[in-house]
């Protein structure tokens, strides 16, 4: 009898530890196998008065509640009905399983990769009412070589530097001062000063990816090249010189976090909030309302990138930011669009930025967008009036092959892990092998 | 007898066919794609031999994460089973609270993996984690836990050994309370000391709990990810993946899904090669009683 309590409580222990160990290969999967029978649901549906559209999100918490909301709204004024795929940090794996079994949600975002990654399975929407609300700023994001758009686009993503302004009021920092990445080391050297830490960021992919054209693509720059990382021939020896060069000084200098290798996302919002940290490079300003929402008596404000110097580039990175496509296949054409109209009116759209924080890109919600993000631009380009500020697609989005984000984010790691001479040469050739190789793999089709 | 044996084999055919949808198609597909160059989700796949298994032998972060996988594998089982076999001759003696003893121990198990790696994390966490804090009290310096892949392989390790460690501890509780008391009682009367009791009697005859303890654990160990994804996320500099992480990211983040399969198939054949020799090492030493 004990042996067959030990047995079975064996076998209870097996199946517990293969739940546990599930990889996320798995965990994936799930999801695609609710959202294919959720579609077939929908398609069955949609023959039905009002029908049902999938709509998988990148929006999570707060963000996806108020998406709810808006949707519940959609379904109320349409009849149509709409089912959410939640796919959260696991949104970019999941759709590209989709992607591999040609199986898409009708509805979904791109976060930032609407030509390069997902065009081949998106509608051109170029006839849709709302194509001629969309902002001039955003619309060379969105549209290929031919001008066709395959998103709706409700809001921008700027990227540039951020700065806790309490700090650097404190450190006696006058950042509209700072054009050059020594303006910015000086400036560093006089938060450490007063005893704060003058860059916040972790040593993740927005370092190594996000700063970049400011040192070896934009016009004036130290390296200016541009042509050479887009035809495929780039050899990175710059990218040695100027940004690695810099960022070893900063680490020398002691102007990054003790826990610079591992700090997350949540880390670094606290300290910034705190006021603990001086600048976030290359960030956006929903970040600042992740901040607020800590501390909402911080105060913040929105710089360009720097150029690498006297006479260079300072620019400001304009990405997509929430943008819906409709898949190319789906059964649910009509309401995918209806879906699309609704999310294109202002106070729809402003409804969904006002909690992302990021800033319109349809003239109409523009005119009553009174968001953070949007405050933070307004006082950015008051402040900056007098300067000429260059606005460029994110840098590794246009200037590198899909699949570079988290090579960038594993060589910056290794960097501020060790940035002998030696280990300098092995992560860029860790990165020349990369860029070869996706570049290869993009251009191979 | 041959119409009992085609019934018993009848009897497995379910077990097969699910087995072989869910292991075989995915194992088949896995050898597949891996003899591709492919991105994970593009239309088009180039054919390119054994390529991707050439480069996982160039590759240096494919043999530290080998390096990794082997202490998420042997590291677990060993801490886990010491503890778990320390605390299941414990907890087999009778003293009261003995069952709320076993059930808090049991409990960390009923979490899953990756909640318990974000708890450890602020444990564990440079600035302001509790056991920093601790360390302050008595005015010792802060220490950065996860500094190297090998610290955080190491903190990575342990926290997935105590939150498994209640499994091996119900093992070996299970199979101490299958050995009849009159083997111990004989060894007693012949004059053998506890120490020489457990070695001489009841380690032997554990030894079907510990195959299935020891086998558990290195499957268990090898395949690490949940912990891992919210302790560490692999860092720093990737240091402390697994294979199982290593091949995630591989797949889905740098988009080269010919690759990750192909390390999938190198990790498929070394936990093979690892365990079927431990289990039949183990096996030779069971003790029939």
């Amino acid at each position: 009898m004990k042996k067959v309590l030990a047995l079975i409580l064996a076998a209870l222990m097996i199946l517990s530890l293969a739940a546990c160990g599930g990889n996320g290969g798995n965990e994936s999967k799930a999801p695609e196998t609710q959202g294919t029978e959720k579609e077939n649901e929908s398609k069955e549906e949609g023959k039905t008065e009002g029908g049902s559209i999938e709509v998988a999100v990148t929006y999570t918490g707060d963000q996806l509640e108020v998406f709810k909301g808006l949707t519940e709204k959609f379904t109320k004024e349409t009849g149509i009905e709409v089912v959410i795929d939640e796919y959260g940090s696991d949104y970019e794996a999941t759709m590209k399983s989709r992607m591999a079994s040609n199986n898409l949600p009708d509805v979904f975002q791109t976060h930032g990769w609407s030509i390069l990654r997902y065009k081949e399975y998106l509608m051109p929407l170029n006839d849709q009412p709302w194509y001629s609300d969309l902002d001039e700023s955003g619309l060379g994001v969105i549209a290929d070589a031919d001008g066709t758009i395959y998103v709706l686009m409700i809001s921008e993503l700027v990227n540039a530097t951020l700065v806790n302004t309490d700090v650097t009021d404190a450190a006696g920092v006058d950042i509209y001062a700072i054009h050059t990445w020594e303006d910015l080391y000086a400036a560093c050297e006089k938060v450490k000063a007063i005893g704060k830490t003058p860059i916040g960021s972790n040593s993740g992919s927005g370092i190594f990816a996000n700063i970049a054209g400011g040192f070896v693509t934009y016009p004036g720059e130290a390296a200016v090249d541009e042509k050479a990382q887009l035809d495929g021939t780039w050899d990175w020896q710059s990218y040695k010189t100027t940004l690695m060069d810099w960022v070893a000084r900063t680490i020398d200098a002691g102007f990054w976090a003790e826990d610079v290798l591992t700090r997350n996302n949540d880390d670094m919002t606290q300290k910034f909030a705190d006021g603990e940290a001086a600048f976030m490079l290359g960030n956006d300003p929903g970040f600042c309302i992740s901040c607020l929402t800590l501390n909402p008596d911080a105060n913040f404000a929105l710089i360009p990138n720097f150029a690498s110097k006297e006479g260079g580039t300072e620019e400001v990175n304009i990405g997509e930011g929430d943008t819906f496509g409709i898949w190319k296949d789906t059964k649910n054409v009509d309401q995918a669009k209806a879906f699309l109209n609704f999310m294109a009116q202002a106070e729809n759209a402003k409804t969904m930025n006002d909690s992302t924080g990021k800033i319109a890109s349809l003239k109409s919600a523009m005119a009553i967008d009174e968001g953070y993000g949007l405050k933070m631009l307004k006082v950015f380009q008051e402040k900056c009036a007098d300067r000429d500020i260059f606005y460029d697609n994110l840098w590794d989005r246009k200037y590198m092959p899909s699949g570079m984000w988290g090579i960038f984010g594993n060589a910056c790691n290794d960097f501020f892990q060790d940035h002998s001479a030696a280990n300098t040469d092995a992560v860029l050739a860790y990165l020349k092998e990369n860029y070869d190789d996706l570049y290869e793999e993009a251009h191979s089709k | 007898m041959k119409k009992k044996r085609r019934q018993y084999l009848m009897l497995t055919i379910p077990a097969i066919l699910l087995l072989a949808l869910f292991l075989g198609v995915p194992l088949v597909n896995g050898i597949r794609v891996s003899l591709y160059k492919w991105n994970g989700y593009s239309q088009n796949m180039r054919f390119i031999g054994i390529e991707n298994f050439v480069k996982a032998f160039q590759d240096k972060l494919f043999f530290k994460t080998l390096g990794n996988t082997m202490i998420y594998g042997f590291g677990s089982t060993l801490f886990q089973n010491i503890l778990g076999l320390s605390t299941a001759l414990l907890l087999n003696q009778k003293f009261k609270g003995r069952n709320a003893v076993r059930a808090i121990l049991y409990m960390p198990i009923m979490i899953s993996g990756f909640i318990m790696g974000q708890i450890l994390y602020f444990f564990v966490q440079m600035d302001g984690g509790v056991f920093n804090e601790m360390l302050g009290w008595f005015g010792i310096a802060p220490v950065y836990w996860t500094e190297t892949g090998l610290k955080a392989t190491i903190v990575c390790m342990i926290a997935n050994s105590w939150q498994y460690m209640g499994i091996c501890m119900i093992l070996y509780l299970a199979g101490l309370q299958g050995i009849p008391d009159m083997y111990r009682e004989a060894a007693r009367l012949d004059g053998a000391g506890p120490m020489q009791v457990f070695r001489h009697v009841t380690l032997p005859l554990l030894i079907p709990s510990i195959i299935s303890a020891v086998v558990l654990n290195l499957i268990g160990g090898f395949k690490m990810y949940d912990v891992i994804v919210a302790l560490t996320g692999g860092g720093p500099s990737r240091g402390s993946l697994s294979l199982s992480y290593y091949i995630q990211l591989l797949y889905f983040q740098d988009e080269k899904a010919g690759y990750a399969s192909a390390v999938g198939v190198i990790m498929f054949f070394v936990i093979l090669v690892i365990t079927i020799p431990i289990n039949e090492f183990l096996k030779r030493r069971e003790v029939e009683y």
